[in-house]
């Protein structure tokens, strides 16, 4: 295969990148002088190198473990559980949330396959043995989303530990990722126990 | 660009770019449609909550011939089947109805009685609080809707009554086998499980819910299904019983 065809093949990998996409982006780094290219090469090669994961929370860091994991000033008997480590990132923006988190990697699908032992849910049980006193869901309002929190609730309450679940502005359907600030902040604040 | 409006299940639901959805519907007026919800992913979406999987919903969309996805204007819940997404075990076999239908209908091709089924065997399972014996109702029913109903009542090489001990059921040659017909690949069956078989067929999913599974029976019969499906689906195994056994086997 030669490069344009390479390059534009794995662009066209990328989500949200059609074939027609990956060409514009291919031409486009065509023309221009050799310097963007090695620039967006580096970075690409940057974020393999130094990106990892943190191995208590899960949330990407360069440095392991993570700095919220490693701050002595947050609330570490508090976790707040999220899918993934964008999720993370937006309601860290928020500033409103003191205590660590954990991330899943993932939520339970069915329909892909996804079950517990694919998620990083063994790890978040050991965590809850060290003074962990309460731990927030922020999965997101969809089916599966709903179905982790309440697999995760189920599992958890047991050990006698406050569950709370996040979300209640956030209506079904919608992604918290793409929640407005005020939204997150509310469904932050509004958090109730959950039952059952 | 037509207008059209069908009712549908949503058989699943995936991002697509940035904000958008897109949603795999089974309507039994135009089959399995694909279709692009825009923007759905945003909490302030119109579309809300409807476009969550094993939703049953009223739809506006517009048709584009010839294309594999259409466009959603509009779309609202008649039925969101809440009991059955508040059980993790109902969720796992609720999911397998919809990948059944997911995987073994073309996409845009009408089948009114399987959807029929379908919005059946979701009401059943949240009702009835059953899962699997309801999945396999939906599994006989699937089959006769998609024109290979399997023969339980005679043996289906050479017609003859079912009289011994034991049979085999043969995916391939579409029912239960008598002892002379029978071969060594075939899926044992004894009397009991042909006829637990042959009632799942035959009665209403509301009936069917009370059978019992369990016990050698039910693994006969669980048996037979399992080779039913795997043959139907070229040997793809359902994700959704997959997911079963993980969440059975925990973290
Ligand atoms: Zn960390
Ligand atoms: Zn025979």
């Amino acid at each position: 295969m030669d490069a344009l065809e390479r390059l534009i093949s794995e662009f066209a990998k990328l989500p949200g990148i059609g074939r027609k996409t990956a060409q514009r982006l291919t031409f486009f780094l065509l023309k221009e002088d050799g310097e963007r290219a090695s620039s967006l090469a580096e970075a690409i090669l940057a974020l393999k190198e130094r990106i990892r994961y943190c191995s208590v929370c899960f949330n990407i860091t360069e440095e392991d473990p993570c700095p919220i994991c490693r701050d002595p000033r947050r609330d570490h008997s508090t976790i707040c559980v999220v899918e993934e480590s964008g999720d993370l990132m937006v309601i860290e923006r928020l500033g409103v949330y003191k205590g660590v988190y954990h991330v899943l990697g993932g939520v339970l699908s069915p329909l892909d396959g996804v079950g517990p032992e694919d998620l990083h849910i063994r790890e978040l049980l050991e965590r809850l043995k060290e003074g962990v006193r309460e731990v927030i869901l922020a999965t997101n309002p969809t089916v599966e989303g709903e179905a982790t929190a309440l697999y995760l609730s189920r599992l958890i309450r047991p050990l006698g530990i406050r569950v709370s679940q996040i979300a209640r502005g956030i209506p079904m359907g919608g992604d918290i990722e793409l929640a407005d600030e005020i939204t997150l902040t509310r469904a932050f604040e509004g958090r109730r126990e959950v039952e059952g | 660009m037509p207008i059209r409006r069908t009712e549908g299940i949503v058989l699943r639901s995936y991002p697509f770019r940035d904000t958008s959805k897109i949603v795999v519907l089974y309507s039994p007026k135009f089959g399995k449609l694909g279709l692009l919800a825009k923007g759905a992913r945003r909490p302030k979406s119109i579309f809300g909550g409807s476009l969550e999987p094993i939703t049953y919903v009223k739809v506006t969309f517009y048709r584009r011939e010839n294309r594999e996805l259409h466009t959603l204007s509009q779309a609202e819940v008649v039925e969101p089947f809440r009991e059955v997404k508040e059980d993790i075990d109902l969720l796992g076999y609720a999911s397998a109805a919809c990948e059944l239908v997911l995987k073994l209908t073309p996409p845009e091709s009408p089948n009114p009685s399987l959807f029929r089924s379908l919005s059946h065997v979701l009401r059943e399972m949240g009702r009835r609080r059953k899962g699997e014996v309801l999945l396999w109702w939906f599994e006989l029913r699937a089959a006769e809707a998609l024109g290979y109903r399997p023969e339980f009542g005679r043996c289906v090489l050479c017609g003859g009554p079912l009289e011994g001990a034991s049979f085999g059921f043969s995916a391939e040659a579409g029912g239960v086998l008598c002892p002379r017909c029978a071969s060594d690949g075939d899926v044992p069956l004894s009397p009991g499980a042909v006829r637990l078989l042959l009632r799942l067929q035959t009665l209403p999913a509301s009936r069917a819910a009370r059978l019992s599974i369990s016990g050698p029976t039910g693994e006969q019969a669980r048996g037979a299904l399992r080779a039913l499906l795997s043959y139907r689906t070229e040997k793809k195994e359902l994700r959704a019983l997959d997911f079963l056994h993980k969440v059975a086997h925990g973290p």
